[in-house]
C-alpha cells in the first residue's frame, strides 16, 4: 500500500491547482502577486511594465503549476518566474522606452530634499536591474541570501556577492550587515 | 556613508513610488487566467496529463479527422523510416499531425517571428512551439516535431528548417530549473515546411544552472546556423567552454570542429555566428565581466576550425564593461548594448549579415555615458575590408535591410527621440509631440537616406514599440508592435495595418 501524505492547506490548494482548479491556483498565488509586482518594479523601474511582467508571470505560473513540488516553495518559485519575465522584457530591446525624468519629478518625496537620502536614491536608481532586485529582495522583502539566490536564479554565493557589491556602490556601511 | 536603515528607508520610498495599483491582484489574476483560457485552452490539460503529442493550439478537429491524420502520420513515419534506412539516417519523426487552424496567438510574444516571404513565415515561440504561416501571419500552424520541445531553431527558406531539442526533457517554459549536468542534444530537420521531420545524430552538451524560460532566454547558448540546405554549424556549451560542430548532411551527422577558447577568466563566450560559405564565418564574443584584450568579433576562413580577430575600421573598445558587468550579457539578444558604462565606451557587435558571398553589413552599437552612436559597416569583398556608412538622425531604434543597397531605419533627432540615459541604468526617454513614425530608407547602401512618409501617428515614446521591423523587398514588410501585434506594410512602409 502506498503511504498517503497528509497535506496542509496550501498543499491541498496546490494539489487542486495541479488538477486544473483555477480557484485553488488563485488562492495560492494571490498573496505573492504584490511582492512579485514590487520585484518587477525594482527591476524594470516602470509601473506599467511591472504589471505586465507580473501578469505574464502569473500566466506562466498557471501553465507550469504542475512543476511546483511543494506549496512551501511557491514564493521563490513565483519570484523566479517574475524575474525571468523582467529579464525577457529588458532583453526585448537594447533600450526601453521609459519616460523617466518626467514621471519621477512629480513623485518625489519630501525626503528627497535631504542630500544624503537623495544621493542614496540616485545611487539606487543607478544600480543594475539585477543588483536592484537583489537589494530589494534582501532589504525590503527581508529574504535571506538563499531565497534571493533562488528568486534570481543564481547561487547563494553569487547572491551574497551581488548584494555586497551593490551595498558598496550605495556606500552603505557594510559593517552593519556584518558583510 | 549610509546605514542599512537609510537603505531600508530609501527602498520603502521607492516602493511607495511604485506602489502596486489598486486592484492589482484581481486584475492580474483575471487577465492572466482569461488569457490562458482564451489563448491556450488545452495547455493545462496537456501538462496535467503529460500528453506528449502536440496540437495546433486552436484547432478543434473532429476525432475522425485526428484519426485520419494519425494514420497519415503513421504512413509518413513508415515511409520516412524506409527512406532513412536507405540513406543510413539516424532516425525519423513525424511532424505534428494537427491540421492548420485559425491560430493568431495575439498575446504570445512574437519576437521570434521570421517571415521568409509575404505569405510564409516561421515563429519559434517562447513555449517551445514552432509555428508556420502560409497566409502572411493571419493563421499559424503548429509544426513542432513530436518529441521534446525545441530549444532553438533556424530557417533558411519556406521549406527548410531545423530545431534542436534535448530528449532528456530540458525544455523552454520550465522555469526555475536549476541544475547542472550533461545532456544530449538532437537536431531535427524538415525540408517540406514542417510537414515531416528527420532526426539527426545526438551531440553531448552540458547545462549549468540555466533558467529554462523562453526561447529568448539562456537557450541562445545553443545556436544553429546553416549556410545552405546541407552545410551548417551547431554551437553548444560544454562544462568548461563551448563546442562547435559542423555538418554537411543537413544535420543528420555532426563532427567536432573546435572548442571555444576565449577569455574564460573574464567569463567570455562565443555568442552568435554567421557563415557566408562553407569556409568563412564570423563569431561575436560576449563577456559578463570586464575583459580588456578580448576581441568582440572573430573571423574564420577554415570552416570554424581556427578563429582570428576581425580587423575593423573603427576603434575597438574591447569588451570592457567598466565597473558594471551587465553590458555584454545583454548584447546578443538583439545585438545591441545599453550604454550604461558609467563613462566607459562599450560596444556591441551584431553578427554580420550577408546577402551574397561578397556583400554584407555589420551593425555596431556603441555607447558612452549618455551618448549612443550606431554605426553600420559594409563590405563588398566578402568581409575582407569594411567601411562605415552613415545613418540618419542621431538615435536609431531599428535597422533592417533587404540587400546591400536597400535599408530602413526608425530614427530621429535627439530632440525628438531624446536618448535620455542615465550613466548606469540606461532608460530612454522619448519626448516631443505626436508625429508620424520617423522611418527612413536608402536605396544606395546608406549613401543617401530619405524619410518615408508614414501614416502612423504616435506619441514619440511609442516609436520604441516597433520591434523586429523586417522588410522582405522594397514593398512588403512586417513589424511587431508592442511585442504581440503583427503589423504589415505592402507599400514600403508608408502604411501599416494589423495582420
Amino acid at each position: 500500500m502506498q503511504p498517503v501524505a497528509v497535506l496542509g492547506g496550501d498543499d491541498k490548494l496546490l494539489a487542486a491547482a495541479r488538477t486544473g482548479d483555477q480557484a485553488g491556483f488563485e488562492r495560492l498565488i494571490e498573496p505573492h502577486i504584490a511582492v512579485g509586482y514590487r520585484l518587477a518594479a525594482a527591476m524594470l523601474n516602470d509601473a506599467a511594465q511591472a504589471e505586465d511582467a507580473v501578469q505574464e508571470a502569473t500566466l506562466r505560473a498557471w501553465r507550469s503549476i504542475g512543476q511546483l513540488r511543494s506549496s512551501a516553495q511557491i514564493r521563490g518559485w513565483f519570484l523566479t518566474i517574475v524575474a525571468n519575465r523582467c529579464r525577457s522584457m529588458r532583453r526585448a530591446r537594447w533600450w526601453s522606452a521609459i519616460p523617466l525624468p518626467e514621471a519621477r519629478l512629480g513623485l518625489r518625496s519630501p525626503a528627497d530634499t535631504v542630500d544624503q537620502r537623495e544621493d542614496l536614491t540616485k545611487a539606487l536608481s543607478r544600480l543594475s536591474p539585477e543588483e536592484r532586485a537583489a537589494v530589494f529582495l534582501r532589504f525590503y522583502e527581508d529574504l535571506n541570501s538563499r531565497e534571493v539566490a533562488e528568486a534570481l536564479g543564481i547561487t547563494a554565493t553569487a547572491a551574497r556577492t551581488r548584494i555586497h557589491r551593490a551595498l558598496r556602490r550605495l556606500r552603505v556601511d557594510l559593517r552593519e550587515e556584518g558583510l | 556613508m549610509n546605514t542599512v536603515t537609510d537603505l531600508r528607508q530609501a527602498l520603502s520610498e521607492e516602493v511607495m513610488r511604485l506602489q502596486p495599483p489598486a486592484g492589482l491582484e484581481t486584475r492580474v489574476l483575471h487577465q492572466a487566467l482569461h488569457r490562458s483560457a482564451a489563448v491556450d485552452s488545452t495547455h493545462i490539460g496537456r501538462h496535467r496529463d503529460a500528453v506528449r503529442t502536440r496540437e495546433s493550439r486552436s484547432s478543434e478537429a473532429p476525432r475522425l479527422m485526428v484519426l485520419v491524420a494519425a494514420l497519415l502520420a503513421i504512413a509518413i513515419v513508415v515511409s520516412l523510416v524506409f527512406a532513412a534506412r536507405a540513406l543510413h539516417l539516424v532516425g525519423s519523426v513525424p511532424a505534428n499531425p494537427g491540421p492548420a487552424g485559425p491560430g493568431k496567438l495575439g498575446s504570445q510574444p512574437m519576437l521570434g517571428i521570421n517571415m521568409v516571404s509575404p505569405s510564409i513565415g516561421w515563429w519559434g515561440d517562447d513555449d517551445g512551439h514552432l509555428k508556420r504561416t502560409t497566409d502572411g501571419g493571419v493563421h499559424w500552424s503548429d509544426v513542432t516535431p513530436v518529441g521534446p520541445s525545441p530549444l532553438n531553431d533556424y530557417y533558411i527558406d519556406a521549406s527548410h528548417a531545423w530545431v534542436v531539442a534535448s530528449p532528456g526533457g530540458l525544455a523552454p517554459g520550465r522555469v526555475g530549473f536549476f541544475a547542472t549536468g550533461p545532456i544530449q542534444l538532437v537536431t531535427s530537420i524538415t525540408t517540406d515546411g514542417g510537414r515531416t521531420w528527420l532526426q539527426g545524430a545526438a551531440v553531448t552538451s552540458y547545462y549549468n544552472n540555466w533558467t529554462t524560460e523562453g526561447k529568448y532566454g539562456p537557450f541562445r547558448q545553443i545556436s544553429l546556423f546553416f549556410v545552405d540546405q546541407s552545410n551548417g554549424w551547431l554551437l553548444v556549451p560544454t562544462q568548461t567552454s563551448q563546442t562547435l560542430y559542423s555538418t554537411s548532411d543537413a544535420g543528420l551527422h555532426w563532427r567536432l570542429v573546435t572548442e571555444a577558447s576565449v577569455g574564460q577568466s573574464a567569463r567570455c563566450r562565443w555568442a552568435e555566428m554567421t557563415f557566408v560559405s562553407e569556409s568563412t564565418g564570423w563569431m561575436t564574443v560576449e563577456c559578463t565581466s570586464a575583459s580588456d584584450g578580448v576581441t568582440p568579433l572573430l573571423v574564420s576562413h577554415d570552416g570554424g576550425v581556427t578563429w582570428h580577430p576581425q580587423p575593423l575600421p573603427i576603434p575597438i573598445a574591447g569588451i570592457d564593461c567598466g565597473p558594471h558587468s551587465r553590458c555584454a550579457t545583454d548584447c546578443p539578444l538583439t545585438g545591441y548594448v545599453r550604454p550604461w558604462s558609467g563613462g566607459a565606451l562599450v560596444q556591441c557587435f551584431g553578427p554580420p549579415v550577408f546577402f551574397d558571398p561578397l556583400h554584407g553589413l555589420l551593425p555596431v552599437w556603441s555607447g558612452q555615458g549618455a551618448h549612443t552612436a550606431q554605426k553600420l559597416l559594409i563590405t563588398a569583398d566578402g568581409g575582407t575590408s569594411w567601411s562605415a556608412r552613415s545613418l540618419p538622425g542621431q538615435v536609431q531604434l531599428e535597422i533592417d535591410f533587404t540587400d546591400a543597397n536597400h535599408l530602413w531605419t526608425i530614427a530621429s533627432s535627439s530632440d525628438q527621440l531624446s536618448n535620455h540615459l542615465d550613466a548606469n541604468g540606461g532608460s530612454a526617454s522619448f519626448i516631443g509631440p505626436s508625429l508620424a513614425l520617423p522611418l527612413y530608407r536608402t536605396d544606395d547602401g546608406g549613401g543617401n537616406w530619405v524619410p518615408v512618409r508614414t501614416g502612423v501617428s504616435l506619441q514619440s515614446q511609442q516609436y520604441g514599440q516597433f520591434w523586429r521591423v523586417q522588410f522582405l523587398d522594397q514593398g512588403n514588410g512586417f513589424a511587431v508592435y508592442g511585442g504581440t501585434t503583427l503589423l504589415k506594410t505592402t507599400d514600403g512602409g508608408h502604411t501599416w495595418s494589423v495582420v
